[in-house]
């Protein structure tokens, strides 16, 4: 193997070895997580719940929501630890999951007829928590805002197949939908969030 | 086409879900259609803004606190079954990982009962039978790892050391094996090697029971 002429020059640290280093200290906190040790896995929280929040919120649509979800994401990794087997990063494992807890926990509330959001009641995302983003190519747009007032189905659909590249079978499948329903639902979120965009 | 059935495939005009025809068609519409152009428009610009959403957020407060605090809830299963259910446990992994053994490598060793327990013996015949062993080896380890961890405060630490150490080692050489077989997957000995190394493991948490009992 030729090495890397960086390396030869005495220069900075390949990409791929920092990768590699990253993907083994986190197969050692993995290991130790496995075996018991909580501050192994408060650091996989640590490393990952910025990603499993996003996620989350944008499920979810409320802060207190989100963070209700995401702390189920992690109690239900550390019950299904034993199940990774440190074939693909812990993030791409924990992604699913955290899909799974969102989409489940929608299922239940929508059968908690109570819980529901109400799709336009804005004053529900005034408070500090969710962030905000006005540094886009549509100033004064607030995606992440108006992705919050959506109806919760068009709202999951949206941030799995705009947001997380999810194909509409996939996402069939997840929500127990059709095809077409899961289509549809993606019509119907466009169609707000680009009124929104417009207003 | 109208400007009603343009709106009603725009969404699969932008994700690029549309047949040769269909596509064909729409480019034809949007050439000679201002308002349906800024339809594409507003729409390509909502999913330029939705891909560049941060993948990342901080939570309002760090969350940590109450996970940490239903870790010990996490295994209900397991903490009711108390020593008796770890002992059923490690009896069924016990046997899971005979079933296993023989499925793969036919009778055992002298010694080893011939009519152990069998596991889903259809599942392994239609899949390649060492990653099915390796499935439910691993699912077998889990839980007693589980166990393991939930009675951790009766064992004691000496013990508990012992365990964990030879626990990393069978870890480590295992780890050694799946990347040997990665270059060799066909290999027999390495197949058997994989088996009977998953085997030890369990071997090791069946030690852990004997001492529990003693």
């Amino acid at each position: 193997m030729t090495e890397c002429p960086a390396v030869a020059r005495g220069g900075a640290i390949p990409v791929t070895s920092v990768d590699e280093q990253r993907r083994s200290r986190e197969a050692e906190l993995v290991r130790r997580a496995q075996a018991g040790d909580r501050l192994a896995f408060e650091q996989l929280y640590r490393d990952n719940i910025g990603r499993v929040y996003a996620l989350c919120f944008r499920m979810a649509g409320t802060a207190d929501l989100a963070e209700e979800l995401a702390q189920d994401v992690f109690v239900r990794a550390w019950q299904k630890l034993g199940s990774f087997r440190g074939e693909s990063a812990f993030s791409s494992w924990l992604h699913p999951l955290t899909v799974n807890v969102a989409l489940s926990e929608r299922r239940s509330r929508r059968r908690r007829v109570a819980r529901v959001t109400t799709t336009d009641d804005l004053t529900e995302f005034e408070r500090p928590g969710p962030p905000t983003r006005s540094d886009g190519p549509e100033a004064g747009f607030d995606l992440e805002r108006a992705l919050a007032t959506l109806p919760p189905g068009a709202r999951a659909v949206f941030v799995l197949h705009d947001v997380e590249g999810y194909k509409h079978e996939e996402i069939a499948e997840r929500t127990g939908v059709a095809t077409g329903t899961s289509k549809a639902q993606l019509h119907r979120a466009r169609k707000l969030l680009r009124e929104a965009l417009t207003r | 086409m109208t400007c009603d059935e343009a709106v009603d495939r725009i969404d699969d005009y932008v994700d690029g879900a549309l047949d040769e025809a269909a596509f064909q068609e729409m480019e034809l519409h949007l050439a000679g259609c201002a308002e349906c152009r800024a339809e594409e428009r507003s729409l390509r610009a909502l999913l330029a803004h939705a891909a560049a959403l941060p993948r990342e957020m901080a939570p309002s407060r760090d969350l940590w606190a109450g996970i940490e605090a239903r870790l010990d809830e996490a295994r209900p299963t397991w903490r009711r079954a108390g020593w008796a259910g770890w002992g059923a446990g490690l009896a069924a992994a016990a046997g899971v990982a005979l079933a296993l053994s023989t499925a793969l490598h036919g009778p055992g060793p002298a010694g080893r009962p011939a009519n152990g327990p069998t596991l889903a013996p259809a599942a392994l015949r239609s899949e390649d039978p060492v990653a099915a062993a390796e499935r439910e080896y691993a699912r077998a380890a889990s839980d007693l790892m589980s166990a393991l961890e939930q009675q951790r405060d009766r064992l004691p630490p000496e013990t508990l050391a012992s365990v964990e150490k030879d626990l990393r080692s069978i870890d480590a050489a295992l780890t050694e094996v799946r990347r040997a077989l990665a270059t060799d997957p066909a290999n027999p000995g390495l197949n058997h090697l994989l088996t009977s190394t998953h085997q030890r493991k369990v071997e090791v948490l069946q030690q852990v029971l004997k001492l529990s009992r003693t």
